[in-house]
């Protein structure tokens, strides 16, 4: 007996000094909000000295399929930036893409349009990528102009840049004049997802004793599946830096939706504010909830349903990658400032008026997510103001999101709209989804919550709580392993 | 002739104890660790909360110690039977008998094998078993307080909880079936039709436990799954269903194996008639029918199905098949077991 007593606590312990054991994410609280738990306060050491990281993602709309594979159409446009510094040595990276390469499957009968397979694209997807230190620092890649001879007298209709630089400095940009639009790289879209410009932006640097971590997207006039839901512009947004300091971090997530109606009702989110036909509730909150849930009803006719993703702790995770969770909060000793945030989410069932303009590919279901942007700076020193690189004048300066300095010789958004080919959308709304839209159905009540999942949040408990439990449950243990060990006593006689 | 193989030789009780008790602890250690990697494969981040791991040890352990106190007890009498085992011939009560020996209440039961009886100690053991582990298992929870486990917590708190009632419930169920054993072949108990034993005292109640434990398995293997219309992982027919292929192999290897051993000890203890029989022996291959059947069932609830679900509609849907090849699985062993021991040994 006292050898399996010795055993359990030995096993109780191994548990406790267990480093796997995660923080639960619920109940932490809202970045930008409010001060996570503090952690150990200390001045910030010097500018050369211990080691910062900026990192930030952003995109305008992401489509992956479920069912008979999961794969993706890419996220459009794309952006991905991941700066730090390790004992005075920085390194930079960045992608940016419209869309980029980093979803499971993107690109398909685009890259390979005759269809000769091996894993080889004859057509790159319009995204680019730079590293520091490196060659590849200041890297451009302009659709159709610069993907094969043939097209290199087109203009562009999308076009993606990186920069990356000592500081450490991450600059991306990624445009796209129209998502879907025939003959560019995401007309494979067309069926569920049409836009007007998109944009995304990323900025991650150190700037004037503080380490920024910047990053955002916009899309106008967006339709998915055909109309039966418009958005006419979705701007999100999230913005995060720190001095390393005690109190000099921030994090700020925002997100504006207007001009949507999902299912012929009207919808706007904006200062994380749900606005569903004239009703507003906090994104998330329970009166939030209940108005995604009336939303669901009105999209039932074209076999989607909503979600308002809002500030998240959690990624918004597809369906083959598993993500985990980043660190989000905002710490009081200024070592820790993140955010992430999500527009709305859309699962729809796909009905075979929109599938059987897949080019043979059927899924079962699709998940678009509109609007995406996650921040973070973490330091555990002076962020500084410039690098050993910034000698050379290698580094941007004071450059932010609004204001890009390093684009000169690169279209605008402005020009490649212009610039680009094609009329007008002509994809008309598949079979089905257009007399759903005709006619939207009316909001109903909610009353409650049905159909969510069933999770029990086991939050932290106070030290007399846990102490209790932990006496009794070992108590009703020791005497329950008594009763059993003596069940046992001299059972091999005979 | 028993109809079971011969053992190629005799061990002493204590051997053989000592031996199984070995195989049943590294068989806890290792199926601590599958369930560890099924409970936290469909998670959120791949961890589980504090309630998820009281229920997964509790439910576990009811599970394991329900099916494994009837085995426990057809493997000891199973042992008496082929000759693995050899009793010390000093009779009891004698001086190396002490009073308060676990072997002397085994010894002195009149009949372990008898249905009832199973059925009351297994439930009886079940609830005590389960009860331990829950109480281990809060320490684990008042150790975490309130983060999440990722797997290898849950393989320790499942093996380290669920592994010793495992262990203890199997030993002394194999000495109360090694007693029966040696008692019934001296007195056979009442004959029970075949029928009414293979389906209504063995596939039916081993039915319900795999309906409770996989209804209520249903919530540790999908609670971090959203209706649709929630943020995914979303909660679909074929997620609900994805692992059918494996729910069955595992509940067919398992009953078909075990119910044909205490088909095999029945026939030779005289507890089961089968009538005139046919004289026929059964294969393996009914069983792969018997398969083949529950994936047919599974490919029609995923038709019948709505395309997405709750839990409750997951679990009773989940519950209703596991009992159904279950059942089947557990009385066409036990059937399989009693027409293989031979002629010569059925009554």
């Amino acid at each position: 007996m006292r050898r399996l007593v010795l055993a359990g606590l030995a096993a109780c312990a191994l548990l406790a000094l267990s480093p796997g054991a995660r923080a639960a994410a619920p109940g932490a609280p809202t970045a930008g909000v409010a001060p996570t738990a503090a952690t150990a306060s200390s001045s910030p050491t010097d500018v050369l000295g211990g080691s910062l990281n900026a990192d930030n993602e952003a995109f305008g709309v992401r489509v992956e399929y479920d069912l008979p594979a999961p794969a993706g159409s890419g996220s459009v446009p794309h952006v991905v930036a991941d700066v730090s510094r390790q004992d005075g040595s920085d390194s930079a990276h960045g992608i940016a893409g419209a869309p980029s390469e980093l979803d499971a499957v993107v690109g398909g009968e685009f890259v390979d349009p005759d269809g000769l397979g091996g894993g080889v694209p004859q057509r790159n997807l319009p995204q680019t990528e730079c590293y520091y230190p490196g060659d590849l620092l200041d890297t451009v890649e302009r659709f159709p102009t610069d993907t094969q001879a043939a097209t290199s007298s087109l203009p562009p209709v999308s076009v993606a840049t990186a920069q990356c630089g000592a500081g450490p400095y991450a600059e991306l940009h990624a445009v796209d004049a129209g998502i879907g639009t025939a003959d560019s790289a995401t007309a494979g879209l067309a069926a569920l997802v049409q836009s007007g410009a998109a944009e995304a932006d990323s900025i991650a640097r150190t700037d004037d004793g503080r380490l920024v971590s910047d990053a955002d997207a916009t899309v106008s006039d967006l339709d998915i599946l055909g109309g039966a839901i418009h958005i006419g512009s979705v701007t999100v947004s999230d913005d995060s830096s720190t001095t390393g300091a005690p109190g000099g971090g921030s994090s700020v997530p925002t997100i504006s939706i207007s001009g949507a109606t999902v299912g012929g009702v009207p919808v706007s989110v904006d200062d994380n504010q749900l606005t569903v036909a004239g009703l507003t509730a906090p994104v998330g909150s329970t009166a939030g909830i209940a108005l995604t849930d009336a939303l669901d009803g009105s999209l039932d006719p074209v076999g989607c349903a909503v979600t308002a993703v809002g500030t998240t702790h959690d990624y918004p995770q597809g369906f083959l990658l598993a993500r985990p969770p980043p660190a989000i909060g905002v710490t009081p000793d200024g070592r820790l400032a993140a955010s992430m945030i999500g527009g709305l989410l859309f699962v729809c069932n796909l009905p075979a008026s929109i599938t059987e303009h897949l080019n043979g590919f059927s899924p079962e279901r699709a998940q678009i997510l509109v609007g995406f942007a996650y921040s973070s700076v973490q330091t555990s020193s002076d962020p500084g103001g410039f690098g050993i690189g910034n000698l050379g004048g290698e580094a941007g300066t004071g450059s932010t999101l609004t204001t890009p300095t390093r684009l000169a010789s690169i279209p605008t958004l402005g020009t490649i709209t212009q610039q680009a080919v094609g009329a007008p959308r002509t994809a008309s709304a598949p079979t089905g989804v257009a007399a759903a839209t005709s006619a939207p159905a009316p909001i109903p009540v909610v009353s409650s919550l049905p159909g969510k999942v069933l999770r029990i949040n086991f939050r932290r408990l106070d030290p007399g709580d846990r102490a209790l439990l932990f006496g009794g449950c070992l108590l009703l243990w020791l005497v329950l392993t008594a009763v059993g060990l003596r069940r046992l006593r001299g059972v091999t006689a005979g | 002739m028993t109809g079971l193989p011969t053992a190629p030789r005799a061990r002493s009780v204590r051997d053989a104890l000592e031996t199984s008790a070995t195989a049943a602890g590294l068989g806890a250690v290792v199926a601590a660790i599958v369930i560890a990697a099924l409970a936290s494969s469909r998670s959120a981040h791949h961890t589980i909360s504090a309630p998820a791991i009281v229920v997964l040890v509790g439910m576990w352990t009811a599970a394991l110690v329900s099916v494994g106190w009837p085995q426990g007890v057809y493997a000891g009498a199973s042992d008496v039977l082929r000759g693995a085992v050899v009793f010390d011939p000093e009779p009891l009560p004698g001086p190396r008998w002490a009073p308060d020996d676990a072997a002397i209440t085994a010894e002195r039961r009149a009949d372990a094998l008898d249905p009832r009886s199973i059925a009351v100690a297994a439930a009886a053991v079940s609830l005590l078993a389960a009860a331990w582990a829950v109480a281990g298992t809060g320490l684990v929870v008042a150790v975490l307080n309130g983060r999440q486990a990722p797997w290898y917590v849950i393989a320790a708190a499942v093996a380290g909880f669920s592994g010793p009632a495992y262990v203890i419930v199997d030993t002394i169920a194999r000495r109360h079936g090694m007693a029966a054993a040696r008692r019934l072949l001296d007195a056979p108990p009442r004959t029970v039709p075949l029928r009414q034993r293979a389906w209504k005292q063995v596939a039916l109640p081993l039915a319900a436990v795999q309906a409770v434990v996989n209804g209520a398995g249903t919530w540790v293997l999908f609670h971090s799954y959203h209706r649709m219309g929630g943020v995914p992982p979303a909660l679909t027919r074929h997620v609900a269903l994805a692992d059918a292929v494996v729910m069955f192999t595992l509940i067919g290897v398992v009953y078909t194996t075990t119910t044909a051993t205490w088909g095999a000890v029945d026939v030779a203890l005289g507890r089961v008639s089968t009538g005139t029989g046919t004289g026929r022996t059964i294969g393996w291959q009914a069983i792969l029918y018997a398969g083949a059947l529950g994936l047919v069932l599974a490919k029609l609830a995923q038709t019948f199905l709505p395309a997405a679900l709750n839990l409750i509609e997951v679990g009773v849907t989940r519950a209703a098949l596991a009992a159904c090849m279950a059942a089947v699985t557990a009385g066409f062993g036990y059937v399989r077991g009693v027409m293989n021991a031979g002629p010569e040994v059925r009554p």
